[in-house]
């Protein structure tokens, strides 16, 4: 089910009536329910696709108790449960890249083989669950996590509805407590969800589809275009992918709400980062922050030298591309942002604006802050070129045909007010990702409101579908 | 709680009467002013009506044609298959009693294959405001949604959100890059002078390099069975049908065969005429996408569906 389509409205609003209905005095029912509705929502997909959910919680629950007890054969049960999670994706996501690799490599050296490649949909979300279930053993064998006995509220936790195709990926943590905790009805909160499902559809259904319209084609034939065009269609791009993502994360998150949960955030105003390191505290934290706790961290993270660290570094982003599709343009696009953010690690510059907001209390940025994030923004937009095209080939031929006629009128520029649009009511809340659409004027306030609502409903895909980006990692 | 629900009622309340004026009032369903556009036209002034897809709203220039001889309208449109246009010369012929003696319809292996038939992102379901009629309310829970049939069915004010112009508008926006070839600058100019008449917009996406895939080489059931509906509902009302095939880039495509094989034999049998130009103008810069020919390719296209209707005329 996807969250820009009737049915989810039609889904969401019978599930909240309810879920309070029910209310927080009975917590195993309304568990249940959640568990149930979320099942369902994923299993509008495709009902087949929901056993191998069932599966890799049912898995990830044994391993989760056999890991909780004292034994000599713990680091057995987290190889398997690694195996296991690891095995999946694999399976589903990459089986047919290392063997169409495999295959290319032995042409090389000149055998031919014809291997069986798998003809089956990826299933959805599966990056995303299956990195739930290895944090919450990964922190059960770290001992910072205690196993959970109830089934039902650790399916929850892998399953819960609004996060569970494209996060954000939670923490056992951080996400358990919340289950486990009866949550009366919060007003404040319920808003503040509302507002954010608002900002987010606003995002996803207004911005990113109406830009995708004016990206695709350029993507597609590129080799047509003048240079300017290709340059304009990389920078609706970049804003297409934030839009697209951090508008579902924004639904998610203020679905969550309307629950009395609270998610971690995903995206807290990337485009105004001042370099790249900034930019990865703003991008797809609940990603970046998985593989710092995973990954950087047990490979000796910064604590060993500057080798050591630029290594794990590198590591960091190649596995990011990797894990986000079984194409090189992504394993490249991880290679990029791992040599801009080399210059930043090797002056001990990664820190230099974490837990700082841009122009913080003005109104616009100095010369040096604009100049700092128009130079981060084209970095990162270039480096979305790879992601976004088919192939490395596709990618370079784009950047090739860039000169060419560059200082001629560039097509599409009738988007722009969009781009300009989601700028400017971006940079107004660039304080508080979490609460948007707060502006102290009450009849402003629902007039603003007012508006996203008309733009929404009349940009909504009633007879067209259009998916998100990130449902196909 | 009470608090939160008796705001957002209120808001939505508000929003709801809001969208219901702005939609509906001040413009009272435009999909519904669009068709009584071309019962009006037809009406006044037509002998000859073309239907079709897209190809039949590029290729056919009315205008060009020698009025005095034939009155000819052009209802072509992008996206438009074998179940739309025999839905909509249904609803023409027996909601708005139109009087329309010769149909010249514009087939191909694309209106045969399903590609087309009523899935077409973006176009105008013109019957959408005519789900009274069993065979509308049928085609449109099989190829839309039976959900939306009913809505629309029983608030026919959600057509006009649901096909607003706005969206229209902007989802088909790639004409913007009509100025990647110059003379498509030119040509986009004059249609929207010419289309813009009647249609208000015109659906040009230029890119005759990007080749046509994905294409099955099959005949579905029901784009055949539309057909057969489209053939008798004119024989019913005493129509003469023509039939036209564009012509298209690379037309020497496997997958035609079958379609190919298929009319030619139909035509005959039923005695149908069929003016065939698949593999005429083979000029690859007279042509916008491989299956669209640029303007003045298609005023040398309507001069040859001139002649053929005007043979059959004597």
């Amino acid at each position: 089910m996807l969250f820009n389509s009737i049915t989810f409205f039609l889904f969401l609003i019978p599930v909240f009536t309810l879920y309070w209905l029910i209310g927080s005095g009975r917590l195993r029912a309304q568990q249940a329910l959640i568990l149930v509705a979320s099942y369902f929502f994923y299993g509008w997909w495709d009902w087949r696709f929901l056993l191998l959910l069932i599966g890799s919680t049912v898995m990830d629950y044994g391993f989760g108790l056999l890991l909780g007890k004292e034994s000599k054969h713990r680091k057995l049960w987290l190889v398997l449960s690694i195996v296991n999670n690891l095995g999946v994706l694999l399976f589903f996501k990459y089986y047919n890249f290392f063997i169409e690799s495999f295959q290319l490599m032995l042409k090389g050296i000149g055998w031919n083989i014809h291997p069986t490649l798998l003809h089956i949909a990826l299933p959805v979300g599966i990056s995303f669950y299956t990195f739930h279930g290895m944090s919450y053993v990964f922190d059960i064998y770290r001992d910072k996590q205690k196993p959970v006995r109830n089934f039902l509220g650790y399916a929850v936790f892998v399953c819960f509805f609004p996060l569970l195709v494209a996060g954000p990926i939670e923490r056992a943590s951080h996400l358990i407590p919340q289950i486990q905790a009866k949550k009366p009805f919060n007003t404040a909160q319920a808003f503040a969800g509302l507002r954010l499902m608002l900002w987010g559809f606003f995002k996803k259904v207004v911005i990113a589809d109406t830009l995708a319209v004016a990206v695709a084609p350029a993507f597609r034939g590129h080799e047509h275009l003048n240079g300017s065009s290709l340059v304009l269609a990389a920078i609706y791009f970049s804003i297409q992918i934030y839009g697209d993502f951090s508008g579902y994360s924004d639904i998610a998150l203020g679905t969550s709400k309307l629950f009395g949960f609270e998610l971690y955030s995903n995206f807290r105003f990337p485009y105004f980062s001042r370099n790249i390191a900034e930019f990865w505290q703003r991008w797809h934290l609940s990603l970046t922050g998985w593989f710092r706790d995973y990954l950087y961290i047990p490979l000796g993270g910064s604590k060993n030298g500057k080798w050591i660290t630029i290594r794990n570094t590198f590591i960091v982003f190649l596995v990011s591309g990797f894990w986000h599709g079984a194409n090189y343009t992504f394993i490249f696009w991880g290679l990029i942002h791992a040599l801009l953010f080399l210059p930043l690690l090797l002056h001990n510059k990664t820190k230099t604006f974490r837990n700082s907001v841009v122009a913080e209390g003005k109104a616009l940025p100095s010369l040096k802050e604009l100049f700092q994030m128009l130079s981060t923004f084209l970095l990162v937009t270039a480096s979305w070129v790879f992601f976004r095209s088919a192939t490395l080939s596709d990618a370079l031929s784009f950047f090739k045909q860039i000169p060419d006629r560059f200082f001629t009128k560039p097509a599409g520029w009738e988007y722009l007010p969009y781009v300009i649009v989601l700028l400017m009511g971006e940079w107004y809340q660039r304080h508080d990702e979490r609460n948007v659409l707060q502006i102290k004027n009450h009849w402003l306030r629902y007039f603003v409101y007012w508006i996203l609502c008309v733009l929404i409903v009349l940009h909504f895909p009633y007879l067209n579908k259009t998916q998100f980006i990130y449902f196909q990692f | 709680m009470k608090q939160f629900l008796k705001k957002s009622l209120l808001f939505g309340g508000f929003l709801l009467v809001s969208l219901y004026l702005m939609l509906f009032k001040l413009d009272p369903s435009w999909v519904e002013g669009r068709k009584q556009q071309y019962v009006e036209q037809i009406d006044r002034n037509v002998d000859y009506l073309v239907m079709g897809s897209s190809r039949a709203e590029h290729c056919i220039k009315p205008n060009v044609m020698d009025t005095t001889k034939l009155k000819v309208f052009n209802i072509g449109e992008d996206g438009h298959g074998l179940p739309s246009n025999y839905l909509l010369l249904k609803v023409l012929l027996e909601k708005y009693k139109v009087q329309i003696n010769h149909v010249v319809l514009q087939v191909d292996e694309f209106s045969f294959n399903g590609s087309n038939g009523f899935s077409s992102k973006f176009r105008d379901d013109y019957f959408v405001t005519d789900l009274q009629d069993s065979a509308v309310y049928n085609a449109f829970c099989r190829y839309r949604n039976p959900y939306i049939a009913e809505t629309v069915k029983d608030f026919p004010f959600m057509a006009n959100v649901m096909y607003n112009d706005f969206y229209k508008f902007v989802r088909r926006y790639p004409l913007v890059f009509k100025n990647r070839i110059k003379f498509l600058e030119r040509s986009y100019q004059k249609n929207i002078a010419f289309f813009g008449i009647d249609k208000g917009y015109s659906p040009f996406f230029p890119d005759p390099n990007v080749k046509i895939e994905n294409y099955r080489d099959t005949i579905e059931a029901d784009d055949l069975d539309y057909f057969e509906r489209f053939v008798d509902l004119c024989n019913r009302n005493h129509i003469k049908l023509y039939l036209f095939r564009a012509p298209i880039l690379e037309c020497e495509r496997s997958d035609s065969r079958e379609f190919d094989e298929y009319i030619h034999a139909f035509t005959q049998k039923n005695n149908i005429p069929y003016l065939d130009l698949k593999c005429d103008y083979q000029i690859h810069s007279q042509y916008w996408t491989q299956t669209h020919p640029a303007d003045s390719l298609a005023n040398l296209i309507t001069k040859d569906v001139e002649k053929f209707l005007l043979k059959y005329k004597q």
